[in-house]
């Protein structure tokens, strides 16, 4: 039987979250709310089911069809079970459990024929449009996306088919911190300028700006990429919102998400943009030195500083 | 009066957003849309000027693409027109991502009469009598016998898009197979790299009601958030946090060329011959259209099919 809840104790389950959905832990402003841990006197069956907001048709093909789903990004959007997104959040098992599922979909659409033609297509693109593609492999775990908004608390970028890609924007950025931050160069440089561009500052003429030459793609995962799940544990969740000393007798609060596997590898390309010019490649060699020691020195995602996202360049 | 025209296909091996710079609604960045339908476009304008610069080119044939384009300076813009005339892309093919299969290419009948239409107005007999899709119900949707998007329950089949299930309208089966023949053979890029698109395009294919295919098309674009950060201390600059909204990956396109004799004293051809060059030019060639080109958005490959 299920405990009724106290009034002076929210409880998710089958409720609405009192919180941002998408905001991602630990920003400061508020902590999950807490509760007793209630696992044990939840009964089984109530763990797996779907989401009360799914159509019911779709609920039915979904029970059966769940074993086989190949695409990871739809599960993780769409289908998380109602435990894991209103559950008892001091209970990690649902939403582990759900994540299990999405990781075992991103193998199966890995190994699918479709990831190898992809990959192969865009080595095709790519190459169009002047890129000499190479491959960097991740050293540590690596979480993008975790702010995007989603039905679980903490999110994953991946794009359309279920692929964990780089953002070419975000490449683009980590290339140009590294030349700014630890080679100090800035748009005062003719290379820096040409291969970034610049927007104009509030105050200045429009005319100043200009479009970078080189085009950024988003980096492809190769075949063998794996999902893995990670797990951040905040002890003291009152504190971290500023409501409370931390203070032994708060409940330390598991958050599971999704990483990339360490030993996964990229490629990545830069190309050039329509009209602009390179005629030696020196402007793309210097971008992918630079974003190949921005990648290993600066790392790529969120989490940068806890040693997420690092990668080591390899031919 | 146009004297030659053909279909020009844009296949989107990446997003491609094509903006309209601002917005009231709930994206920050959206893309061109038509104001009728709601249906994502392409404004022909864009186009024109992609394939201007994409066939650029000097010598004799630079005569011939002043012929085609008009002239390239503003003060000469008054000498004479071009002798091209583009019109604004419109969704053939739109991905959505399925519970079976990956992803599912969806289209709907009043898009396939208007690939119809466009399709005879370049004299190529058009894929299939999208009036024969007018029996689709609400819910429900037509896909070919050896699809992959097809989930079971029981005794119930289906196919689930995004969280929305649809029933299976069986009797248009062979009617998806043979759109998707034409598509293959007519619309998707022809490089060797292709060759698994064109193999499982009738496998991935699915013609949804048009109010379905709406919803779609409006609510099932990609948007991407994006912050710009400080360099120096990693965190969002204040106000830097947006979002761009693209055509998915995937996605088909169809617009129509048409062109007419040449209006430019230096070139006295006629527009067969004009377009016959341009096709030349175009048929296969990789470009980049719409915004954010440098972060890897835009790239799409031509196809341009004429009798």
């Amino acid at each position: 039987m299920r405990e009724r809840p106290r009034p002076d104790q929210p409880r998710g389950n089958g409720r609405p979250p009192h919180r941002g959905a998408g905001r991602p832990p630990g920003d400061g402003r508020s902590g999950p709310p807490r509760d007793r841990d209630r696992s044990a006197e939840r009964p089984d069956g109530e763990r797996g089911r779907p989401h009360p907001l799914l159509p019911s048709t779709t609920r039915t093909f979904w029970s059966s069809a769940r074993a086989h789903v190949t695409n990871p990004a739809l599960l993780f959007d769409r289908f998380a079970p109602e435990a894991a997104v209103f559950g008892d959040r001091t209970d990690a098992t649902p939403r582990r459990d759900f994540l299990r599922e999405v990781i075992a979909a991103a193998e199966r659409l890995a190994r699918s024929d479709l990831a190898g033609h992809l990959l192969a297509r865009w080595e095709a693109t790519v190459r169009a449009a002047g890129a000499e593609p190479f491959s960097v492999e991740l050293e540590s775990r690596l979480v993008t996306g975790l702010g995007a908004h989603g039905p679980l608390e903490i999110g994953f970028r991946f794009d359309r088919l279920g692929f964990p890609v780089l953002p070419g924007s975000g490449l683009k950025g980590v290339a140009r911190a590294y030349a700014h931050l630890v080679e100090r160069r800035d748009e005062s440089e003719p290379d820096f300028l040409a291969v970034f561009g610049r927007v104009p500052r509030s105050g200045e003429a429009h005319e100043v700006g200009q479009a970078g030459a080189l085009v950024f793609f988003d980096g492809y995962p190769e075949p063998g990429w794996r999902l893995e799940l990670d797990v951040m544990t905040p002890h003291y969740p009152d504190y971290y919102s500023g409501k409370e000393p931390p203070t032994p007798w708060q409940n330390p609060n598991p958050v599971t998400f999704l990483a990339v596997a360490p030993g996964t590898r990229y490629r990545i390309a830069i190309g050039l943009r329509q009209g602009a010019s390179d005629p030696d490649g020196r402007l793309r060699a210097l971008a992918a030195e630079w974003l190949r020691k921005g990648l290993a020195q600066l790392g790529f995602g969120a989490k940068t500083t806890s040693g997420y996202g690092v990668f080591r360049s390899r031919e | 009066m146009a004297e030659a025209s053909a279909l020009l296909f844009a296949y989107c091996e990446t997003p491609v957003h094509a903006g309209t710079g601002r917005s009231v609604g709930t994206v920050d960045l959206p893309i061109q849309r038509e104001r009728i339908t709601g249906f994502p476009i392409v404004q022909a304008s864009s186009v024109k000027g992609v394939l201007r610069a994409a066939t650029q080119t000097n010598g004799a044939d630079a005569e011939r693409h002043r012929a085609l384009f008009g002239p390239d300076r503003p003060e000469e813009a008054s000498a004479h027109a071009g002798a091209l005339q583009v019109t604004d892309l419109q969704v053939v093919l739109f991905p959505v991502r399925s519970l079976a299969g990956v992803f599912a290419w969806t289209t709907s009948p009043a898009v396939l009469a208007r690939l119809g239409r466009l399709a005879k107005l370049a004299g190529i007999e058009g894929p299939v009598d999208p009036t024969r899709f007018a029996g689709l119900q609400p819910g429900q949707c037509a896909v070919a016998n050896e699809s992959t998007l097809l989930v079971q329950a029981g005794q119930q089949v289906g196919v689930v898009l995004e969280e929305y299930s649809f029933t299976l309208a069986g009797e248009l089966a062979g009617l998806v197979s043979a759109l998707a023949e034409w598509l293959a053979a007519h619309a998707l890029p022809q490089a060797p790299e292709y060759a698994w698109w064109r193999e499982n395009l009738a496998k991935h294919l699915c013609v949804l009601p048009d109010d379905d295919f709406r919803d779609f098309v409006l609510y099932a674009t990609e948007i991407e958030a994006h912050v710009r950060l400080k360099d120096e201390t990693k965190t969002v600059e204040p106000g830097a946090l947006w979002t761009t909204e693209a055509l998915p990956a995937e996605t088909l396109l169809v617009g129509l060329l048409a062109t007419t004799r040449s209006r430019y004293d230096k070139v006295n051809e006629d527009g067969r011959a004009l377009l016959g060059w341009l096709t030349s030019k175009l048929d296969g060639r990789r470009v980049r259209l719409g915004g954010d080109e440098t972060t890897g958005r835009g790239a799409v490959v031509l196809r341009v099919a004429r009798v």
